[in-house]
């Protein structure tokens, strides 16, 4: 037997009802299409002696799980008052629903023995029933006002629940405010930790110290430079190339490019062969003039300052970015014109 | 030009790449000589037992062989000598006797079978029951093999690859012909690698029923197996591809493709048996197994097997550590942990916004939306293609094209200033490929109109923003209308638009990179302004 099987006939309902699995295995189906059916939670069926009960066809749209749940209870407890007129037993005991009625009309081995699913379920059937007797005596002796469910179930009325507002008594009432207490502790020391986390987090952007590197440098005179020159020197250290090129408008100038690629960040390198800076990570390329003219990168390498000092050297400030896109390149302090 | 250097590892290395190749064909030709036909999906009860078996001599033959062959690497190990040799010949020998007796063993149950018609023409077999020996193939898998002819295929095989073993092994040079390689690196380029493979996944799906059946699949994995072993005689492709970072990479598409046959041949048989009513293949199998001492078995023996390799690949493959982190140089090229590689090709193609944060988002989120977009409750539990066609096409484009087959050109094809590199090609740092991208704008009012760019950046835009907004506007309700009706009914309309998205979105991905192949496309929308590319 397949799973599906197993729980179909757990279920009581007939394996052919199942769309597949029953050609493969034909003797399965025929021993548990004659299974009756069992008010399990989840059928559809309304079971029969049960009036209150509202039924699929009467209300026109599928039944709810609470009026499912009504319904078995109700239609377990008036089978079990027919069956056991003289001593009216407690409402929901499931020892004396139709299937289990059915179920024992076979022969049930013992529990080490039983390998159909049926007989296991009968056998948790028959424990479940014991506990409930048990549990329905005891509170019973504990608490007469409990009485109460059991009668309504007597007179074929859908009970509420059974048993909640039986257990909890005067003293577990108060046993509950103290638990309400306890998790409200927990929950706000719970949120006091978090906020604090959240604070220390936040102060980690503030440092007290903040050792920034001096952000200007000296590059030498532009009499240093040639024409054309790419110079790497500070490429490693500082991340810019002096350039001096006519390239971007036909005015020899010297420049500050910014050797970090404006696609993602990477550094690319300059390819004296082929004039111009290559990036490794997704091959953006750009002119000696800092223009992007291949790959994904969308905008021109920056420009640092670069302004003449009072020694003659050019001095690099690269707290101060130009970007041509913005019109920026168009500064005098962009360049130092030859 | 090529590089090729055959050093003497190399050679004793393709060697034994071979010997292996040979061992797991002659293994085909035995399983398919003497094993046990009856394949899923068929029941077993009634068949009558098999007549076709191993001579007994023949597995210990071959395991004292290999045992041989275990003895001399271990003792070479402990003691340098010229032992290797001796164990390879061993090996070739064990295999050479498997192949060649199954062979010859599968031929002779051929005639057995046969004799009986051939001695007297008016003799009519008796109608036997169906026995074990009897190939009976999944149902939707077609016709019977015959078996003897595909031993002697198998064995054949296996006999080749070990004489290609056996010329390495004596010295010889034999190596991928100049020509060959240059047609492949000819050939390929991201266009042609990525377009190859989408046309491959389509043929995949649609002669699925001939690439399910086995001997299909094994006759693919020789052929890759020589194709690999021929093109490790190339220094380049060998440099990459035994590079400690990209062993798990090249493992990786082995598991891939297993595992994506593995599902689509189950998925075949499964459609065509519930073509004819039949159970499928999960139903006929057992669900559960006991978990003392199936299941915890199986886990120590998976722990054991799991920890041995990892030690063992650890100790052989040293893992690559590179200069420490700086912000100012990067390795050329520099590469993504492979897991990433997809997204780093991506990133070639989009604004690092789009690629880099929009488009991963989506295939989270996407991904966490698939059970709420998909209404389709079959396939629960079982291999299926025919009832779930179009969440198996979406999904395996997704993973397979979109991802693995990046995956691969990122680690194996991408090489300095992140060129595409044939796979024999020389990595060149100075290659110059032409890739003057330009953008729509400048494509739509320079090139088409023939006047200068307007200076308002969103007019400058408008023909990029304007098909942009129309690939959504106006494919949502055209796809609502052409393929996705009944999905609506059932799903609605809110489902529809998430799922239409999300589909969108995943399609920009090829589009843009075929524009930017064909037409050197950057970008649709440009608009550095706001930092706002598309």
């Amino acid at each position: 037997m397949t799973l599906k099987e197993k729980l179909a006939a757990a279920r009581g309902r007939p394996a052919g009802s199942e769309p597949a699995g029953t050609a493969s295995v034909p003797a399965a189906a025929a021993p548990t299409a004659s299974a009756p059916a069992s008010p399990e939670i989840g059928h559809e069926e309304p079971s029969p002696p049960a009036p209150p009960a509202p039924s699929r066809e009467t209300l026109g749209r599928p039944l709810t799980l609470q009026e499912k749940l009504a319904a078995a209870r109700s239609g377990g407890a008036g089978a079990a008052a027919r069956a056991a007129k003289p001593s009216p037993r407690p409402a929901a005991s499931p020892a004396t629903s139709p299937a289990a009625r059915a179920a024992s009309s076979r022969a049930v081995p013992p529990l080490e023995q039983a390998t159909d699913p049926r007989d296991l379920a009968e056998h948790l059937r028959r424990a479940g029933a014991e506990q409930a007797k048990k549990a329905q005596g005891s509170t019973a002796k504990a608490a007469p006002t409990s009485k109460a469910a059991p009668r309504k179930a007597e007179s074929k009325v859908v009970p509420p629940r059974p048993g909640r507002e039986v257990a909890v008594s005067a003293t577990s009432r108060r046993g509950l405010l103290r638990v309400g207490f306890w998790i409200a502790a927990g929950w706000a020391a719970f949120t006091a930790g978090m906020a604090t986390l959240l604070a220390g987090s936040a102060r980690f952007f503030f440092p007290n110290v903040l050792a920034e590197p001096p952000s200007t440098i000296k590059v030498g005179s532009p009499g240093d430079f040639e024409k054309g020159q790419v110079e790497e020197r500070w490429k490693a250290e500082w991340g810019f190339w002096i350039v001096r090129s006519d390239a971007y408008d036909g005015e020899d100038k010297i420049y500050a490019l910014s050797s970090i690629c404006t696609h993602l960040g990477c550094p690319p390198n300059w390819l004296a062969s082929e004039q111009k800076f290559k990036c490794p990570c997704h091959g953006s390329g750009f002119y000696i003039s800092g223009v992007n003219f291949e790959g994904p990168a969308p905008r021109p390498l920056e420009r640092y300052k670069l302004t003449l000092g009072d020694d003659g050297q050019l001095v690099v400030d690269k707290s101060q970015k130009y970007q041509e896109e913005l019109g920026q390149w168009t500064d005098p302090e962009s360049y130092f014109k030859v | 030009m090529h590089h090729e250097d055959l050093t003497p590892s190399v050679i004793q290395g393709l060697a034994w790449y071979y010997l292996l190749a040979a061992l797991a064909n002659a293994l085909a030709a035995a399983y398919l000589a003497y094993g046990t036909m009856v394949m899923e999906g068929n029941s077993r009860v009634g068949l009558a037992p098999k007549t076709r078996r191993m001579p007994s001599w023949l597995p210990i033959a071959c395991g004292v062989l290999w045992l041989g062959v275990a003895i001399l690497l271990t003792i070479q190990a402990v003691a340098p000598g010229p032992l290797v040799s001796a164990a390879y010949f061993l090996g070739a020998l064990a295999n050479m006797v498997l192949a060649i007796q199954a062979g010859a063993d599968a031929a002779q149950f051929g005639e057995v079978e046969a004799r009986g018609h051939a001695l007297d023409p008016d003799y009519e077999a008796p109608p036997r029951p169906p026995s074990l020996d009897d190939h009976i193939p999944p149902v939707g898998l077609g016709k019977p093999l015959n078996r003897t002819m595909w031993t002697l295929i198998w064995g054949v095989v296996a006999v080749v690859f070990q004489a290609m073993g056996l010329s390495y092994q004596l010295g010889g040079r034999v190596a991928m012909p100049g020509f060959i390689k240059d047609a492949i690196d000819a050939v390929s380029g991201p266009t042609s690698f990525f377009v190859g493979a989408t046309l491959a996944f389509a043929a995949m799906i649609r002669y699925r029923r001939f690439l399910s059946s086995g001997v299909v699949a094994w006759s693919i994995v020789n052929l890759t197996l020589l194709f690999f072993g021929l093109s490790l005689t190339d220094y380049d492709f060998r440099d990459i591809v035994v590079k400690p970072d990209n062993v798990p990479i090249v493992g990786m598409i082995v598991l891939v493709g297993v595992f994506t046959w593995h599902g689509l041949r189950r998925a075949v048989i499964n459609d065509a048996r519930m073509a004819r009513g039949l159970p499928n293949l999960e139903e006929l199998e057992p669900e559960k197994v006991l978990t003392w001492p199936d299941l915890v078995y199986t886990e120590l023996i998976a722990m054991v097997v799991g920890t041995l390799v990892l030690v063992v690949w650890a100790i052989a493959l040293q893992a690559p550590l590179e200069q420490p982190a700086s912000s100012t140089t990067a390795p050329n090229p520099s590469k993504a942990p492979w897991y990433f590689l997809g997204l780093q090709e991506m990133l070639v193609y989009f604004d690092p916004w789009m690629a880099g944060v929009v488009l991963p988002t989506l295939i989270i989120l996407g991904l966490m939306a698939m059970p709420y977009i998909d209404t389709n409750k079959l396939g629960n539990g079982y291999y299926t293609y025919e009832q779930r066609r179009f969440a198996y096409i979406t999904f395996q484009y997704g993973f397979l094209v979109l991802w693995v087959i990046l995956i691969l050109l990122g680690t194996f094809l991408r090489g300095p200033n992140w060129n595409f590199f044939g796979p024999y090609e020389y990595w060149d740092p100075h290659k110059l490929i032409p890739l003057n991208n330009v953008n729509l704008s400048d494509l739509f009012w320079i090139d088409l109109l023939g006047t200068s760019r307007p200076t308002n950046p969103l007019v400058r835009e408008a023909p990029g923003i304007l098909l942009t907004a129309g690939y959504f506007v106006v494919l949502i309700p055209l796809m609502a209308r052409l393929f996705f009706r009944k999905y609506i009914e059932q799903a609605g309309w809110g489902r529809y638009l998430v799922l239409s998205l999300l589909l969108l979105f995943m399609l920009s991905l090829p589009i843009k990179m075929v524009l930017r192949w064909t037409i050197n496309l950057k970008y649709l929308v440009f608009l550095p302004e706001i930092f706002f590319n598309i």
